[in-house]
């Protein structure tokens, strides 16, 4: 402070000299240049003296103030010092950080780099672990599709090589089909051949015994007319005289009997002999014969040539009073009919006719079928043709009607499957005999009219006269004709009867007529007394058993007399006016016995209980219920969560007409919400729901928002007030609350009998909504 | 009584196989039940036991080559339809057995109408004194109940024009195959195309026929698919009036013969009267009867049809 004193004062000491110099050399200026000269030179000495002055002064002021300048040198050399030091502080500072920085720098470099290289690494790794997944993918596809392609080519090989097999099979089978053929007719021809030899034999043997018989006679003859001479002579003696008359007649009983043999004809299907065995009638027998492909004597065929079948009449066998035919299981179908294929391997075909409303028919083939044939089938004839046999159930395939029905009826038919090389045939015939009640509707071909049985019988236009006297020795008086131009084959009429309303129905005879022997055809036409218990109508469950409330009519089929009387379950039964039998407790529920002299049979009733099931029958898309499935079933509608089982369907909540304007279902405890989705494409649709648990209220959707006319709806147990135990998580039931304080907010009305739950509900979600806050 | 005869049946097997439903069919000689029925529909060219399949199906009382089993048929569990949201009546579909017809025909609570309608089994209505009674009593004796059933069937099937139940599918390209191609103009009808054209259609519903096999295809942009004949029908038609016609007073609504609804759609309206629709011989249509205008409203949008 001094030293600056001392400096301002020295300062204002030269200011002041200076300030004085300046006024002096002007005042001086203004008297005399040269004595400004002088002047100057006496300022210049005064200057100078001035100046010595000012530099003795100044020195003085420099000396005085060189400790304080020495103090302020030193103090700036120490401050410059320590600003020295400071900055070389803060550069170490500053460079120490740096340093420190460029390590955090360079480890988080290091850091970021190995980071970086980490992840590339990884990003590496990723892409070759994928593309060693593509590869592999890749080939896995290529392998499966080299796969694919050779097993389709095996299949297809296969497949050929099966088509291959069974054709040569079938020409294997078609080969050796027609070989026995040939053999069996070179065999009959034998058999023929070596008859004939018998029987020649067996009359040459017959006309030797015969010659003996004679000559053994003529020499009785001659010993007996000698001892008659003999006697007669002693008769003359004694007057007696006798006759013989077999003498007479027996050689003509021979002769006629010859004289018949050789008329009588070989009729069809009989043997020669059973025909040397006919009695002398049997030129009667001859009357009508069955047309037949000739059998005798026939030429070898050519192997690809198929040969209709023989028909053979029903035996001429004789009736006995009380002999019953095996029961049927089949409610009286004809099982015979299998047994006049003339192969072993060859199924039937029948013959079925269908009337329709006006009174016209239908005659078509029926073909049956064996386990194991195909659904579909196309089979050949024997004139190249070929026709499609579909199934209609598993044991018969559907109607088939061929252009030349009628030439078909007469002559027969065979029918092959190239494929399986199965075998169908009908055997030709000019009269069939069908019936009703077997396992069709219409009338199928039998074996022969029975007792009490609907028939009608298909007869060729030749046949009709002698058809319809048969007809009328059985009973079947009353008769209609359906001709060509009511539907029957050409060269065909179908004989059946009529009802009151003219409606045609089946002939039904009533008596049985004696056979005739030797297999005649019109024996079809003669039913036998054969007494036989049938089972018809009511609701078959199968295996003689049937539905309880609707059991079969049971009926006794055959001649009357032969049906003294009939038991069921050992109680005597009664005819009804249906014509069934009927007995006490013959349709109450359980196992029952038949019986008749002719046999018995048994019939079960049973009385079904079983509980029903919900099914899937149809399924649709989860979107429509809230996320779930929708199941139908008929009439049914039921959602399901997804994997569930279809039983759980029944669960679901079933009011889906509430759910259109309520889709918020709640449930008892709280947390229990369920938001049913509603069908947008489609309007007026209504909802469907599965919510978990049981819903007790169904709101509208945003109560608070609503329209203030909805309403709260009760759709559960109106006695199920809240619980509080189980509750869900915080935010459902922050949801429940929140809706039905909303509910309540918006003052929707809810049902005068449930305001007093409605409002259980109220004060539990405001206790807990409270209890949260 | 034969239709009611094969309900018996069905209901007393549960279920079985096509070939054994045709082998009842013919046990119980519904032909004749058939020709009488009301639904003659003009002269259906299909066999007798598809006609019976189809009656069941239509009428809900049992289900073929439906679910789990192909080729088969199962009888629906009994149920009672309700006709509407609040109807205090309803129809009894699905099995009919003694042990269940029994009680509800003598409960004192429940009053049931039966009537014989030619060409379809036994129509049974159960009506009580109001809806939740109704409902809760048939309940008790053990039926399925199916509220509002119209509605509720309908509110499920996708409109025609979902493809996305349809099966993409190829059209046959093997020859012998008799085509048609369904025409809209100027009435529904079948031209017959030939097999090459309808294989290169880009739209259009197609059927081809060989012997006893029909398929019915429809193309739509370039993609065939499989469809059943009823939609295919209503899935090509544009939207337009006159096919669909309601009335409100008499609650009936028909479609041209021809023109059938799909087999859901169709049993929705046949569960609002429980009988099968009327064939009327003038005008060739088939009527609904005891339609309401909700279950009309939701036929029209599901068919994609105007109501008229």
């Amino acid at each position: 402070m001094e030293t600056l004193l001392v400096i301002v004062g020295t300062g204002l000491a030269v200011a002041t000299t200076i300030v004085a110099a300046a006024v002096w050399v002007r005042r001086r200026g203004t008297e005399n240049h040269l004595s400004g000269e002088r002047e100057a030179q006496r300022q210049d000495e005064e200057l100078r003296g001035r100046d010595e002055a000012r530099i003795t002064a100044e020195r003085e002021v420099q000396r005085r103030s060189q400790p304080v300048r020495r103090r302020e040198e030193g103090d700036r050399a120490v401050a410059k010092r320590e600003e020295e030091e400071t900055r070389r502080r803060r550069v170490e500072e500053a460079a120490r950080a740096a340093a420190e920085h460029d390590t955090g720098l360079a480890r988080c470099r290091v850091e970021e780099e190995a980071r970086l290289v980490a992840e590339r690494e990884a990003r590496r790794q990723a892409e070759e672990g994928r593309q060693r997944e593509e590869a592999s993918r890749r080939l896995a596809e290529e392998e499966a599709r080299l796969v694919a392609e050779r097993e389709v080519k095996r299949q297809t090989e296969e497949a050929r090589r099966r088509e291959e097999a069974a054709r040569h099979r079938a020409e294997e089978q078609a080969r050796a089909a027609a070989e026995h053929e040939a053999e069996q007719a070179r065999l009959q021809a034998e058999q023929q051949h070596l008859a004939v030899e018998r029987e020649a034999q067996s009359r040459a043997e017959e006309t030797r015994l015969r010659e003996l018989e004679e000559k053994q006679y003529a020499t009785d003859e001659s010993v007996r007319i000698g001892t008659k001479r003999e006697a007669a002579c002693a008769a003359d003696e004694w007057g007696q005289q006798t006759e013989d008359p077999r003498v007479v007649t027996q050689p003509e009983a021979l002769r006629e009997a010859d004289d018949a043999r050789s008329r009588a004809q070989p009729t069809h299907g009989t043997s020669l002999s059973e025909l040397n065995e006919a009695p002398i009638t049997a030129d009667k027998a001859a009357v009508l014969e069955a047309p037949v492909a000739a059998v005798v004597a026939s030429p070898r065929k050519p192997a690809a040539q198929r040969r209709s079948p023989q028909y053979r009449p029903p035996s001429g066998a004789e009736p006995t009073p009380g002999s019953a035919r095996p029961t049927s299981v089949n409610n009286g179908a004809d099982v015979d009919a299998t047994r006049t294929a003339p192969t072993a391997r060859a199924i039937s075909i029948e013959v079925r006719v269908l009337f329709d409303r006006g009174g016209s028919c239908r005659v078509t083939l029926l073909p049956r079928r064996r386990d194991g044939l195909p659904d579909e089938c196309a089979v050949t004839r024997a004139n190249g043709s070929s026709l499609e046999l579909i199934a209609l159930e598993d044991e018969w395939y559907q109607d088939v009607a061929p252009v030349d029905l009628g030439i078909i009826l007469q002559t027969g038919i065979v029918w092959a499957d190239g494929q399986t090389g199965q075998q169908w045939s009908l055997a030709g015939r000019e009269i069939f005999v069908l019936a009703a009640g077997t396992t069709h509707r219409g009338f199928v071909s039998c074996s022969r009219l029975m007792l009490g049985r609907e028939h009608v019988v298909l007869c060729a236009t030749s046949t009709l006269a002698v058809t319809e006297e048969a007809l009328q020795t059985v009973g079947c008086a009353n008769r209609m004709i359906c001709r060509e131009e009511d539907g029957a084959p050409s060269g065909w009429v179908v004989i059946c009867d009529v009802d009151k309303f003219g409606r045609p129905r089946g002939l039904v005879p009533t008596c049985s007529v004696p056979q005739i022997e030797g297999g005649n055809i019109l024996n079809a036409l003669r039913p036998l007394p054969d007494v036989q218990i049938s089972l018809e109508g009511g609701v078959s469950l199968g295996h003689n058993s049937w539905l309880a409330g609707f059991p079969p009519l049971i009926r006794v089929l055959g001649e009357a007399q032969h049906v003294q009387r009939v038991l069921i379950d050992g109680q005597e039964a009664t005819i009804g006016d249906d014509g069934a039998f009927h007995a006490p407790g013959w349709d109450t529920p359980g196992t029952h016995q038949i019986w008749c002299p002719a046999g018995s049979r048994r019939y079960s009733l049973a009385r079904l209980q079983r509980s029903w099931n919900l099914w899937p029958a149809h399924r649709f898309a989860a979107t429509r219920a809230g996320g779930h499935g929708l199941v139908v079933c008929g009439p049914l509608i039921r959602s399901f969560a997804r994997d569930d089982a279809f039983e759980a369907a029944a669960t679901g909540f079933l009011r889906g007409d509430v759910l259109q304007n309520n889709p918020i279902l709640l449930g008892a405890v709280p947390g229990q919400v369920f938001t049913a989705s509603l069908r947008q494409d489609v309007r007026g649709a209504c909802g469907f729901a599965a919510p978990p648990f049981e819903p007790i209220w169904a709101l509208p959707l945003d109560p608070l928002r609503c329209d203030k006319g909805r309403r709260v709806l009760l759709v559960g147990d109106p006695n199920s007030g809240p619980r509080t135990g189980g509750q869900g998580s915080p935010s459902l039931v922050s949801q429940w609350c929140r809706l039905i304080l909303d509910a309540n907010r918006k003052r929707l009305l809810t049902d005068p009998e449930a305001r007093t739950l409605w409002a259980q509900y109220t004060r539990l979600a405001r206790n807990i909504w409270r209890g949260t806050r | 009584m034969s239709f009611d005869r094969m309900l018996l049946w069905l209901s007393a097997k549960g279920q079985g196989s096509w070939p054994q439903f045709r082998s009842a069919v013919e046990t119980c000689s519904l032909e004749s039940d058939l020709e009488d029925g009301s639904a003659a529909d003009g002269g259906s060219d299909l066999p007798v036991y598809q006609e019976a399949r189809l009656t069941l199906q239509r009428l809900g009382h049992a289900e073929f080559h439906a679910g789990a089993v192909e080729n088969a048929w199962r009888i629906v569990p009994p149920t009672v339809a309700v006709h509407g949201p609040s109807s205090d009546a309803g129809v009894l579909c699905g099995a009919r057995l003694p042990v269940l017809l029994d009680p509800l025909i003598t409960d004192a609570r429940l009053t049931v109408v039966r009537t014989q309608i030619t060409g379809m089994p036994e129509r049974i209505v159960v009506r009580g004194t109001c809806h939740e009674q109704l409902i809760a009593r048939v309940l008790e004796l053990g039926f399925f109940v199916q509220r509002d059933a119209p509605v509720s069937l309908l509110s499920v099937l996708p409109t025609v024009r979902d493809h996305s139940r349809w099966d993409v599918s190829v059209m046959p390209e093997t020859p012998g195959w008799v085509v048609h191609r369904f025409a809209l103009r100027p009435e529904p009808h079948w031209v017959e195309v030939a097999q090459l054209d309808a294989l290169r259609a880009s739209s259009g519903l197609f059927r081809f026929v060989m012997k006893h096999q029909r398929f019915y295809y429809l193309q739509r942009r370039g993609q065939t698919f499989s469809v059943p004949v009823q939609e295919g029908k209503y899935g090509v038609m544009q939207r337009r009036r006159g096919t669909l016609k309601y009335d409100r007073a008499q609650k009936t609504l028909s479609v041209p013969a021809a023109m059938r609804p799909p087999l859901l759609v169709e049993r929705a309206l046949v569960l609002c009267s429980g009988a099968l629709p009327q064939f009327d011989t003038t005008t060739r249509r088939l009527k609904y009867l005891g339609v309401d205008d909700k279950v009309a409203l939701l036929v029209g949008q599901l068919l994609h049809q105007e109501i008229g």
